[in-house]
């Protein structure tokens, strides 16, 4: 990326200092052949303090790659981290243990939090044990917990196979506020559940959060999920993002022609039939690192520039509100919904 | 593409119950009709027995399930009282199925035009050459670019949506009447997935087979099917066109569902109305209504029996309070 650093127009209801600033993180896996999988290829990212920041893209884009290094769960090939105004990434020993009771996170799959040999209890006890608190304040810690999740009564004495997907998912909530964190990073913690299921985790996301004053990264695939938490909205494609700002703003106008056809994909019961984008083809390899926009070989308004030079993420002047925190890297920016608005149908669209 | 336009349904099922192993029925009293060309919309949560349909239509579930129908109409074939013989023949031929996962769907060690003509080999249905050239025209059909490159490629040199688009090549190779896609999209990136549901479209138009899409996204259905079944513990409890049923639920449990999802049009932030409770297994037993332990409508009549009940022409739902016009804005649901 030509450009990491955020074009920050001073805004006065974000004028505190963020929970968390993530800068040009970039994330590299060896491949086969000698190659390189670029999985963040250059992020910079703001997550301010109570809001929810949802993070949105497909398969492969880096979502989950990017949550497990804010949460320094790996540690990225390059970049800065900074909780709370601390270098992160220095973090070591003890200063590292107490970060992560800071910083937690409920993944899709409950189980991959909760040991099936443990009682609930143990379970939601572990990270506070780990980071050294005491095994009867811990006890007491977890207990709280699971009762502010809404648990069945009696659950902490249970093995997780006693439960339902959405009890499991409600208990792996509860451990991971159970160390009070000031920030959660949930990564699809509703895909794996019933729609009717998922209305109550959402709920209760949306009363911890106010109760407790957290801050989120939510990530999923889902839009329609994402807008009803999200304050601020982040686009992700091939390790980049395409697109960041107001969820309103970013959902409802957005700026990056990838936004526009990821949102007119979405099937929405309430629109029923409608005008579509149908982007042709897959994302390229993620081992193939684009010279110009990563989006440019499916981008029905792609042209010379876009395939030789990378846009930077910046305010646009098409944008609602031209400083108010919505950035796009685009050459073109809101050329793809205008189409759609004005009727006009991109090569690649059709009404179904 | 030579298309045999079939004038027969694709799928009549009367009176289907599915049990396992002597238990509770999982499936009961269900009445299905899929047209030629049409695309029959299932739908419901886990455990609401809409893929024991989607297997007991193609002769696909285990030994120890129990199907009974009063009658079971494959395409032109009488299937009430087949054997695996008969369901053989069947199967890939007459119906056949798109999975969610299209992997588990594929040979990992057959090239994937070896797989296509396979289907078209086994019912004896061409000589090798002539398979080989109809795979090669299933996979321009199905849009997958550079067919002849493809046609030698393994499943796992291919993307997700690709490798779907190769399994309804298969599914369609011998011009089936019906095809049975149990959340063909589910596994489906959205922009993948608009592809996807884009072909079953274009595909039920230019072969006129009839499509049983069974899915638990109301928004999949509702851009995709013609009608939409609403499943709920085995039964199903509401029925119609989706537009119709989606913007005017007329039984309880279709509209807590409805509510319960996050859209276009919710409030953000707001709390989402939920379903109180869960199924119970007690709740397939009973004679009345199955939702009514969780319905915030529910009174002592709903323990009667419950038929459809016509709320609007092709518009049903099995709740004898659904044509009460105080109840039509069904925003009141149990937290």
């Amino acid at each position: 990326m030509t450009a990491t650093e955020l074009d920050l127009a001073p805004r006065p209801e974000q004028a505190a200092e963020p929970l968390m600033t993530l800068n040009g993180i970039r994330q590299e896996f060896p491949a086969s052949g000698g190659r390189i999988v670029h999985a963040l290829d250059g992020v910079t990212l703001e997550v301010q303090r109570g809001e929810t920041l949802g993070i949105v893209g497909e398969s492969g884009c880096g979502k989950s790659t990017l949550a497990r290094a804010a949460l320094l769960l790996r540690k990225p090939t390059a970049g800065e981290i900074r909780f709370d105004g601390d270098d992160a990434l220095a973090m070591r020993g003890g200063r590292l243990r107490a970060h992560r009771q800071r910083a937690q996170m409920v993944f899709q799959d409950p189980n991959d939090s909760l040991d099936p040999r443990y009682k609930v209890l143990r379970s939601v006890m572990e990270p506070l044990l780990a980071a050294g608190v005491p095994r009867r304040e811990a006890k007491e810690k977890a207990l709280a917990a699971l009762e502010a999740v809404g648990a069945p009564d009696g659950a902490a004495g249970r093995f997780p196979h006693e439960f339902s997907g959405g009890q499991r998912q409600r208990i792996a909530i509860a451990r991971a506020i159970a160390t009070e964190p000031e920030l959660v990073v949930l990564d699809e913690p509703t895909s794996a559940l019933d729609v009717s299921i998922q209305a109550q985790i959402l709920n209760l996301l949306l009363e911890l959060q106010e109760s407790k004053q957290l801050t989120y990264m939510f990530i999923s695939h889902n839009l329609a999920v994402i807008r009803h938490l999200s304050h601020r909205v982040a686009v992700m494609y091939l390790g980049r993002i395409v697109e960041v700002g107001p969820a309103a703003q970013v959902l409802a106008d957005p700026l990056h022609p990838y936004t526009a056809a990821l949102l007119s994909a979405v099937p929405d019961p309430d629109a029923g039939k409608r005008e579509r984008i149908i982007l042709q083809g897959d994302p390229p390899s993620p081992t193939q690192r684009a010279a110009g926009c990563a989006f440019a070989s499916r981008c029905w308004l792609a042209t010379e520039k876009c395939r030789t030079e990378a846009p930077p993420l910046v305010h646009s002047d098409v944008a609602a509100d031209a400083h108010g925190g919505h950035l796009v890297a685009c050459h073109r920016p809101g050329e793809g919904q205008e189409a759609l608005r004005l009727g006009l149908r991109p090569a690649s669209s059709t009404t179904v | 593409m030579t298309a045999t336009i079939a004038t027969t349904d694709a799928l009549a099922v009367e009176d289907l119950s599915i049990s396992y192993g002597g238990g509770t029925p999982v499936v009961s009293g269900v009445d299905l009709r899929v047209g030629p060309g049409e695309i029959l919309g299932v739908i419901g949560e886990s455990g609401c027995g809409k893929s024991s349909i989607g297997f007991a239509v193609l002769g696909l579930l285990p030994t120890t399930a129990r199907v009974d129908a009063a009658r079971l109409d494959v395409g032109s074939r009488p299937m009430g009282d087949a054997d695996e013989e008969d369901w053989n023949e069947v199967r890939g031929r007459v119906a056949s199925m798109v999975f969610q996962e299209p992997m588990s769907a594929l040979n990992p060690c057959m090239r994937v035009g070896a797989q296509i003509a396979e289907v078209l080999l086994v019912h004896g249905l061409a000589d090798k050459k002539a398979a080989r050239a109809r795979a090669l025209e299933l996979l321009r059909l199905v849009q997958v670019p550079e067919p002849e490159l493809r046609a030698t490629q393994f499943p796992h040199q291919m993307s997700g949506g690709m490798r779907q688009r190769i399994v309804i090549a298969m599914a369609l190779a011998a011009n089936p009447q019906l095809l049975v896609a149990d959340e063909p999209t589910t596994a489906l990136d959205v922009t993948v997935q608009a592809q996807i549901l884009d072909l079953l479209d274009q595909m039920r138009r230019t072969t006129g087979a009839g499509v049983l899409l069974i899915s638990h996204d109301l928004g999949v259905i509702a851009q995709t099917c013609d009608r939409v079944v609403v499943m709920y513990a085995g039964e199903i409890v509401e029925e119609g066109v989706p537009a119709e049923v989606l913007a005017n639920p007329s039984h309880p449990y279709t509209a807590a569902l409805v509510a319960s999802i996050p859209t276009t049009t919710t409030a953000a932030r707001e709390d989402l109305p939920m379903i109180a409770g869960g199924v119970r297994d007690s709740d397939r037993a009973t004679a009345g209504c199955r939702f009514s332990a969780r319905c915030a409508f529910a009174t002592d009549a709903c323990a009667a029996p419950q038929p459809l009940v016509q709320v609007a022409p092709a518009h049903t739902a099995r709740c004898w309070r659904s044509t009460e016009p105080e109840l039509s804005t069904r925003t009141e649901v149990t937290a």
